[in-house]
């Protein structure tokens, strides 16, 4: 997966059908028609995807709440396995700790 | 009452069923709020328009936690949080509203995305605060007592019936268990890339970096 995509979303995540669940991911935040996105990938993936689609930004939506209200520490270890992960994504901009 | 005729895709039973516990759970007494407080943040979180100027100091500071975790929950920090514990709020009050709020998020999103009407929120159910907390739950580096410590899937441990409706309920069923996330494939319609490419998109739609 190019986690390039994180930063740039017109980048192709090189997984397939990563564009459409982008677009997807994108039109529920609020950028794209969200009903146009939706039967694109009723259409492209079937309902049965979009709805498993679905069930995993809401499980997210409630997880992200969840790991900010609580203060989730990132362990050390985790933060050195995923150095160049984070480097890649540009994910540190979202440390809390700075 | 969520059933399956409120989407416009057939969707798994399993999801319909957690959403329909979830509606029940929400109008029920919680550990620490009767259940016509977990209706009134619910509902407050929901309205466009809210206001932190209501009775007590209490109930703001409730609603002040409550609209942090739905709208800004990235905003989050220490300060925050020793704010709420001055204002006089207990580390199990601050987990139940971590736990309904983030739950109706999960709600609301689904619907939103599948074109389904928001369901109303249920009518309260009378009753006590059940104070059924967990007593091997420590402090330690994040925010609230947990068991164990220092893991997501510990988060809401505080509280029982709080983790079971997070891990067992909405993570294992809308997600993956934790069984199933140490496997390559996946149990749902779409591949298991798919479904971490939209879990990172979310993550970082919300400024999330755990």
């Amino acid at each position: 997966m190019n986690l390039a995509v994180i930063n740039d979303r017109s980048v192709d995540p090189g997984i397939v059908g990563g564009r459409l669940f982008t677009d997807l991911v994108e039109a529920a935040f609020g950028r794209g028609d969200l009903a146009q996105v939706v039967r694109e990938v009723e259409d492209i993936a079937g309902a049965e995807a979009l709805v498993d689609a679905a069930a995993v930004i809401a499980n997210f939506e409630m997880m992200n709440r969840v790991a900010d209200a609580i203060g989730m520490p990132v362990g050390r270890g985790m933060l050195s396995r995923t150095a160049a992960l984070r480097a890649e994504g540009g994910l540190d901009r979202y440390d809390p700790s700075g | 009452m969520i059933e399956p005729s409120s989407f416009p895709q057939p969707v798994r039973h399993d999801v319909v069923a957690v959403m329909q516990r979830e509606w029940d759970r929400l109008a029920r007494p919680g550990a620490t709020l009767t259940g016509g407080e977990r209706i009134e943040l619910a509902a407050t979180v929901r309205s466009p328009v809210r206001s932190c100027d209501s009775a007590t100091p209490e109930v703001d500071s409730r609603i002040a936690a409550a609209v942090r975790i739905a709208h800004e929950p990235a905003t989050i920090d220490r300060e925050f949080i020793d704010g709420l514990c001055d204002s006089g709020m207990r580390a199990a009050e601050y987990v139940e509203i971590i736990g309904l709020v983030s739950r109706l998020a999960a709600v609301d999103s689904f619907h939103r995305i599948l074109g389904a009407e928001r369901p109303a929120l249920p009518a309260a159910v009378d009753g006590e605060p059940s104070n059924d907390l967990n007593p091997m739950a420590q402090s330690g580096r994040s925010f609230v007592p947990m068991v164990r410590g220092a893991s997501i899937i510990y988060a809401l441990t505080l509280i029982p019936d709080e983790h079971e409706a997070m891990m067992d309920d909405f993570h294992d069923t809308l997600y993956l268990s934790t069984t199933q996330m140490q496997q390559p494939t996946s149990p749902r319609a779409i591949t298991r890339p798919q479904i971490e490419l939209l879990a990172t998109l979310t993550s970082a739609e919300n400024e999330c970096f755990y």
